[in-house]
Order: C-alpha cells, then sequence, then structure tokens
C-alpha cells in the first residue's frame, strides 16, 4: 500500500478522488496531514484549531476533487492554499492577534531543552524574532519555500500571485532576513 | 544561457539550494559558479542564511504526534462517510420526491390540458349560440324583439309592430344601456 502510494501521483489520486475513491483520497490525507497540520499551526498556535481546519479542507478537497485542474496548480499548491485561506478566515474570524513575541517565549519554552547550548538557543530566538518582524506574506512565502518544500510557482499558486511576484516575495523576505540580522552583534559572527 | 545577473537573482529567491532552482541545466549553473568568486561567495551567504532559517522555523514547528496524525485521519474518514451517508440520503429523499413528482404530474397535465380543451370547447359553443340569428346588427330575432317592444310599450299590439323601424330600433338598442340585460332577463 505504501509503495503504491509513493508511485502514484498526486494528480492521479486527485482524479480518483473525483471518482469517489476513498482508498486514493486516504492516501493523499496520509501524505499531507502532517505538513498541512504544521502549515496551519504556525498561524493558530493551536493544534486542535489547526486539525479542525485541515480537517475541513481535506472535507473540501473531497467535495471539490472535480475542480481541481493541473492549470492551475499542483494538487499541493492547491492544498495547501485552501488550508492557508481557511487558517487566514480562522485568524480573521477568531481576531487572534495574538503577538509572534508571546507565541515565540511560548514555543522556545518548549522546545530547548535544558543541555541545548545557550548561545545557539540565543541565536536561534534571534533568527526567529527576525522571522517574526516580517510582513506575513514574506514570512508564508519563506516558509512554505523553506519549510514545505513548495517550489516557487507553487508557492505563488498558494499565495495567488504571479510567479515573478512570488519571487520578488521571497527575494525581499530573504533580504529584510538578512537585514534584521546582520544587526544582531550574535549573528553577524554566523551568516557573515 | 544563464548570466552573473540571473544567477544572482535565483539565490536572492531561492537561497543556496541550487537543486531547487527552476532552471534548465543545474550541473552548468553549478560550474558557473565554482568559477565565479563573487556569486561562490554570495552562495556561501546565502547557504548559511538558509541554514539559520531552517533551525529557527524548525524549533517552532508545532509538536504534532503519530497518534494524533491516526486519529485524525479516522476522524476525516469518518465525517467524510457521515457526509457521503447525508448525501445518499438527500439523493435518495430528491428520487422519491421526483417520482411524486412524476405520480402527480404526470396524470395531471394531460388532465389539464383536456380540461383546458373542454372548457375552450364550452366556451366556442356558447359563444356561437349568442350569435344573431339573422344578418341584422342586432343579436336578438325580430320575434323577440316584437315582443320586447310590446312589452315596453313602444308598441300595443304585434299588428303596430309593422310601423316601426327595424333600423331605428337597432340603434336604440346600441345606445340604450340596459337593454340587452332587459331582454336577457325577459327571456
Amino acid at each position: 500500500m505504501e509503495g503504491k502510494s509513493e508511485v502514484v501521483t498526486d494528480a492521479q489520486l486527485i482524479c480518483k478522488v473525483g471518482d469517489d475513491d476513498q482508498a486514493a483520497f486516504t492516501i493523499l490525507v496520509h501524505r499531507y496531514l502532517s505538513c498541512l497540520i504544521r502549515f496551519s499551526a504556525r498561524y493558530t498556535y493551536s493544534i486542535s484549531c489547526s486539525e479542525d481546519i485541515v480537517q475541513e479542507s481535506f472535507l473540501r478537497v473531497w467535495n471539490h476533487a472535480n475542480s481541481w485542474c493541473a492549470k492551475k496548480g499542483t494538487v499541493k499548491s492547491w492544498l495547501f492554499k485552501i488550508v492557508y485561506n481557511l487558517t487566514m478566515d480562522f485568524l480573521r474570524k477568531q481576531q487572534l492577534l495574538r503577538t509572534h513575541q508571546e507565541s515565540l517565549n511560548d514555543e522556545l519554552r518548549v522546545t530547548n531543552g535544558p543541555e541545548e547550548n545557550l548561545l545557539d538557543a540565543e541565536q536561534k530566538r534571534q533568527v526567529h524574532q527576525a522571522l517574526s518582524n516580517l510582513p506575513e506574506r514574506q514570512r508564508t512565502a519563506l516558509t512554505l519555500f523553506l519549510v514545505n518544500g513548495l517550489s516557487g510557482s507553487e508557492v505563488a499558486s498558494v499565495l495567488e500571485l504571479t510567479v515573478e511576484a512570488s519571487d520578488s516575495l521571497l527575494a525581499r523576505a530573504r533580504r529584510n532576513l538578512k537585514k534584521i540580522i546582520q544587526k544582531e552583534p550574535l549573528m553577524k559572527r554566523t551568516v557573515i | 544561457m544563464i548570466n552573473h545577473e540571473q544567477i544572482q537573482q535565483m539565490i536572492e529567491c531561492y537561497g543556496a539550494d541550487i537543486a531547487r532552482w527552476p532552471c534548465e541545466d543545474k550541473k552548468v549553473v553549478a560550474s558557473f559558479i565554482e568559477n565565479d568568486a563573487t556569486l561562490s561567495a554570495e552562495l556561501a551567504i546565502a547557504r548559511q542564511l538558509d541554514q539559520s532559517i531552517s533551525e529557527s522555523l524548525a524549533i517552532a514547528e508545532p509538536k504534532w504526534s503519530v497518534i494524533g496524525e491516526k486519529q485524525l485521519t479516522e476522524k476525516i474518514l469518518r465525517k467524510l462517510n457521515k457526509s457521503k451517508a447525508s448525501q445518499n440520503e438527500s439523493m435518495r429523499w430528491n428520487q422519491l420526491v421526483e417520482w411524486a413528482k412524476c405520480l402527480i404530474v404526470t396524470p395531471v397535465i394531460p388532465a389539464g390540458i383536456a380540461a383546458l380543451v373542454l372548457l375552450l370547447f364550452m366556451i366556442q359553443a356558447d359563444f356561437q349560440n349568442e350569435q344573431p340569428h339573422n344578418n341584422s346588427d342586432s343579436y336578438y330575432s325580430v320575434a323577440e324583439l316584437d315582443e320586447w317592444l310590446i312589452f315596453e310599450g313602444f308598441a300595443s299590439s304585434y299588428d303596430s309592430l309593422a310601423g316601426l323601424d327595424i333600423d331605428e330600433l337597432t340603434d336604440f338598442e346600441n345606445e340604450e344601456s340596459g337593454f340587452e340585460s332587459e331582454i336577457i332577463f325577459f327571456l
């Protein structure tokens, strides 16, 4: 089953899902559930909220699988687009304007063990701070590209931009990040 | 052929991982960078930046367990079956409604058409009954008018009717309001 899921492409799976093939849908869910939850949770700061969002997203995929076409982008970018839009809707509805600083402190409290090098932790904190200070679209583009492994054109598809605009967003994000990091004395040692 | 500026743009947009650049011949690009000191330096900086960003993003990675993944997958599939079951149920109801429509509407339409045809036929027949009995402008026969004229006092007897002009009486019929209704009442 797993071997088969590696062979079958996303496009083939989504076509089968369009024909109410539940097995194909299950493969698609297994393939993307985890990364979609993590992607959404970066905005909601709540796994349970992101679970609801991703669940709703997959139900939409099931109901509208026939509306997907390769011209609009890859299945992966389509899934990320649905999750991204639903996450943004959720944030707007909930008016979750929790600052990234708050979230950052929580995350670091959870993830940094006592054995972790203090200097390393400080560097990571600074980079994370810099990332948090980026405009939301730039951060999303960078996250999609670097963490979720989407291509430039897939990032463009998720953010509903042209490839040129998406590339420009990525470039600006990296430039801003470099500027912010270079201001920090600790990161100067690392980056330059 | 890719040039220096294009490679700089690629580094700026996509970072140091050449494998992820949207260009055709990546080996050519790699060798181009190796032979260019400026580009090599830029690529090294980009690599460090990539690493810092990835590490930073990784520490903020929300925790998501395999158990949670399994449970959520099952939950999604259950919901899927529910939505499918409700879809099937609504489809069944729709079918029932369709059948009911067929049962009710199918005999009603021809019956309605037949009733309409009958009604039109009756109206037509009634209309034909109301047609004038002769070629004069009046809808009423001379005998009917005679009777009415005597009844109303326009003539004293059937004999005196000969002196009255039928055209004048017809004009009178058209002008006098209520004449028809009186005739109908009289009849």
